[in-house]
């Protein structure tokens, strides 16, 4: 892989990250009225799509975006993958995490009372009024935990997603030697 | 100056510039709630408006700093760490600007979420006791972690920083070992 060809893949993956996040907003909003809001339903299948595409499959693309490979030019190190797929990927993270503080917050409160929930459930037989809530409210705890858990995954480096991407770019640049030669 | 610093510089002076057009269009949608809304209304277009004023504030600072104080910043974000012979020298200086970059990015958005959500409390909702504009513990907690959280990473977030430069170098040494490994069995 290339310079021109890592800085296309890391520009994929950040418009990656953008779309799976719309896909969760999307999936959030099509949750409030489940089975009728076929828009967001729709639009959240169409960004999920695409953030797969760029996510996973963006090779393709990062070699049309970045043009055919000049004479001199050496596939990159293995730090500059690694590196560069480290930093964008926390810059994703914590552009991500910080609106979901609120949730990080009322998560922590809701582990401090959760043992008492718990008790009162196999002691007393009582259920909490916090599990009647409404379907579109377990849809969007569901999101809310979805998008946190990103946001820290993300913030933290994402170990696999970038020791995959690395093998892949590898992989890549052989390809290119192999081409050029 | 050097390429780092320029770098540095370019980069930050493009976040004062989107954070100047987008508080722009902030400010311009508000203005209306607050001109042309009835009395009841009023206190949340003064809500807004107080949150683009904070958010002009911010913004007029960090213009000031970024721009009047630039090669202050970029000196201090290239920073010394490692020097220019190894081959990693490049990565904690990235993961410094882009630490910068995001604590800005991050307290631009929290601060005048803060304000107009206490602007709202204080002129709306102890005012007509009306369901929006109520203020939880959560809110402000959230809230407050997100200042925080902004404010560290403004400060460079040293100790992250040398966390995912270290684990960094891990991950290419381990990818190293295995690879010699591999070429070890193959030779066998």
């Amino acid at each position: 892989m290339t310079k021109w060809q890592l800085i296309a893949k890391l520009t994929l993956t950040v418009l990656g990250i953008c779309a799976l996040e719309q896909f969760l907003t999307y999936a959030e909003y099509s949750g409030a009225d489940w089975g009728q809001n076929y828009y967001f339903g729709a639009m959240s299948l169409v960004s999920f799509v695409v953030a797969c595409w760029l996510l996973f499959l963006p090779d393709g693309w990062a070699e049309r975006i970045a043009g055919p490979i000049g004479a001199n030019e050496q596939p990159v190190g293995r730090i500059s993958v690694v590196g560069g797929f480290r930093i964008v990927l926390a810059f994703c993270g914590l552009v991500v995490l910080p609106d979901r503080m609120g949730f990080l917050v009322k998560a922590a409160a809701f582990i401090v009372v959760a043992p008492k929930i718990i008790v009162n459930m196999i002691v007393y037989r009582h259920i909490d009024q916090v599990f009647y809530m409404a379907g579109s409210a377990w849809v969007r705890l569901v999101i809310n935990i979805a998008k946190t858990a990103l946001g820290i995954y993300l913030a933290l480096g994402a170990p696999r997603f970038v020791r995959w991407q690395a093998r892949d770019s590898e992989a890549l640049g052989n390809e290119c030697l192999e081409s050029k030669a | 100056m050097n390429d780092l610093r320029k770098l540095a510089r370019i980069i930050l002076i493009g976040l004062a510039v989107y954070m100047l057009v987008t508080w722009g269009i902030t400010f311009i949608a508000a203005l209306p709630y607050f001109v042309f809304a009835d009395s009841q209304w009023r206190p949340i277009g003064f809500g807004q408006l107080l949150s683009a004023l904070s958010g002009a504030v911010y913004v007029g600072v960090v213009f000031y700093v970024l721009v009047r104080k630039a090669d202050l910043w970029s000196a201090k974000i290239v920073g010394f760490d490692e020097p220019r012979e190894t081959r990693v020298w490049w990565v904690p200086f990235a993961f410094r600007l882009t630490m910068i970059f995001t604590g800005l990015l991050c307290l631009y958005w929290v601060i005048p979420r803060i304000i107009s959500g206490f602007a709202r409390y204080y002129f709306y909702y102890r005012k007509y006791e009306a369901s929006r504009g109520n203020l939880t513990l959560y809110d402000v907690v959230g809230w407050i972690i997100q200042l925080g959280l902004g404010i560290y990473l403004v400060c460079g977030a040293p100790h992250f920083v040398r966390w995912q430069v270290k684990k960094t170098l891990e991950h290419c040494k381990r990818w190293e070992e295995a690879d010699s490994i591999s070429d070890q069995e193959a030779g066998v």
